[in-house]
């Protein structure tokens, strides 16, 4: 991997866009249920495992996807998901 | 290894740490998700034992909520409804029966619904309507959240109600300290408005202790407030990996250095998310 990708976003234009639509769209979601933690709760969950699902298809798109590539995604969802319940429920 | 040492090893790419701080490392987020769970489980048991160091802190008065509905309806041209101590009787029978059956919701796990509380303590009624709110700081923000829900709003703003109760009582869901607040609207259905209207002045000078408690309201303000405590402890851990995040990217574009890793700017944008996710997410819930 080249690593000037690190802080590219010209070469991932359309996967960055799709991803700031997920994030964006997501927090619309749970903003909107402000006053419902659980069902924020759920949101984050499915964004978090959006993000995970974006990053397995980014990086096999990318040629570089690995199953460590694939818990590192697993684990920061997993711990958003702990960050949620901590403050939410 | 030396302090300096440490820090490299911990916040920036390095040979030490195969050129990915050790903070982010999958290793280090399972450290954090352990330490969230000690720590939530930790404050909540913390302020079982000392409540009045870390505790929840609410400063909610029925006089502020009835002075908030009443403004409410007041910038939509409704007239203010009237303080009716029979339904602040059902809202508080409410609230401990939720607390005694353990549940959130409009109607109870035996049935319960808002009208059995509401004609058991001896309101008739042609209409009648409640609001559920728990986990809230301040009067405002009850009201407020309840006027941001078209359906709580609804209740409100509805032009045939003529009385209201409230109660704000604390006490415990799943072991967890909760402050409830309950509001019963309603419209007597009696022909006599006026004897209505006379009863209600005579038990309000009749009150015995119960309805005081039922009328102040719940302010308590402990030395250290668990949610806020809560919050601070996330954004910080949240902020940190967010620079080190930043720092790495950086670092790593510099040196050109070629890894195997996630990419900076996604994990970035994600946390960064639910980092304001987090520092805009207001206490409460309402039903």
């Amino acid at each position: 991997m080249d690593s000037r990708k690190l802080f590219d976003f010209s070469h991932h234009i359309f996967h960055y866009l799709v991803l700031t639509i997920i994030l964006v769209g997501g927090l619309t979601a749970f903003f909107s249920f402000r006053n419902y933690p659980v069902i924020q709760f759920l949101i984050g969950i499915g964004i978090s495992l959006t993000y995970v699902l974006w990053g397995i298809i980014h990086h096999y798109i990318d040629r570089d996807l690995s199953i460590k590539i694939v818990i590192e995604f697993a684990v920061i969802a997993v711990f958003v998901i702990i960050i949620l319940w901590n403050v939410l429920i | 290894m030396t302090f300096f040492d440490a820090v490299v090893h911990l916040f920036i790419p390095h040979d030490s740490n195969n050129h990915r701080p050790r903070l982010l490392h999958p290793h280090a987020f399972l450290a954090y998700v352990v330490f969230i769970v000690f720590f939530g489980f930790g404050i909540r048991a913390a302020s079982n034992i000392a409540p009045e160091i870390l505790g929840i802190a609410t400063n909610i008065s029925v006089e502020d909520l009835l002075y908030d509905t009443n403004l409410k309806r007041q910038e939509s041209d409704l007239p203010p409804l009237i303080l009716n101590p029979k339904l602040s009787q059902a809202a508080y029978n409410k609230a401990q029966n939720m607390f005694s059956q353990n549940y959130w919701a409009h109607f109870g796990p035996n049935g319960e619904s808002p009208w059995d509380f509401i004609v058991s303590s001896g309101y008739s009624y042609s209409f009648a309507g409640e609001n559920l709110a728990k986990d809230f700081n301040e009067s405002s923000s009850v009201v407020q959240a309840w006027m941001d829900s078209p359906t709580h709003k609804d209740n409100i703003l509805k032009s045939e109600y003529k009385d209201i109760g409230f109660a704000v009582v604390n006490g415990k869901f799943n072991g967890q300290e909760t402050t409830l607040v309950v509001q019963m609207f309603g419209t007597s259905n009696s022909n006599n408005q006026a004897s209505d209207n006379f009863n209600i002045i005579e038990e309000s000078a009749k009150a015995s202790d119960s309805q005081e408690l039922i009328v102040a309201g719940v302010s308590k303000l402990p030395i250290l407030n668990v949610k806020t405590l809560n919050k601070s402890v996330t954004i910080l851990l949240l902020g940190l990996l967010m620079i080190v995040l930043v720092l790495d990217g950086i670092l790593i574009s510099m040196r050109k250095t070629i890894r195997i890793s996630g990419h900076n700017i996604a994990h970035i944008l994600f946390l960064g998310a639910f980092l304001g996710a987090v520092w805009l997410t207001a206490a409460g819930s309402i039903r």
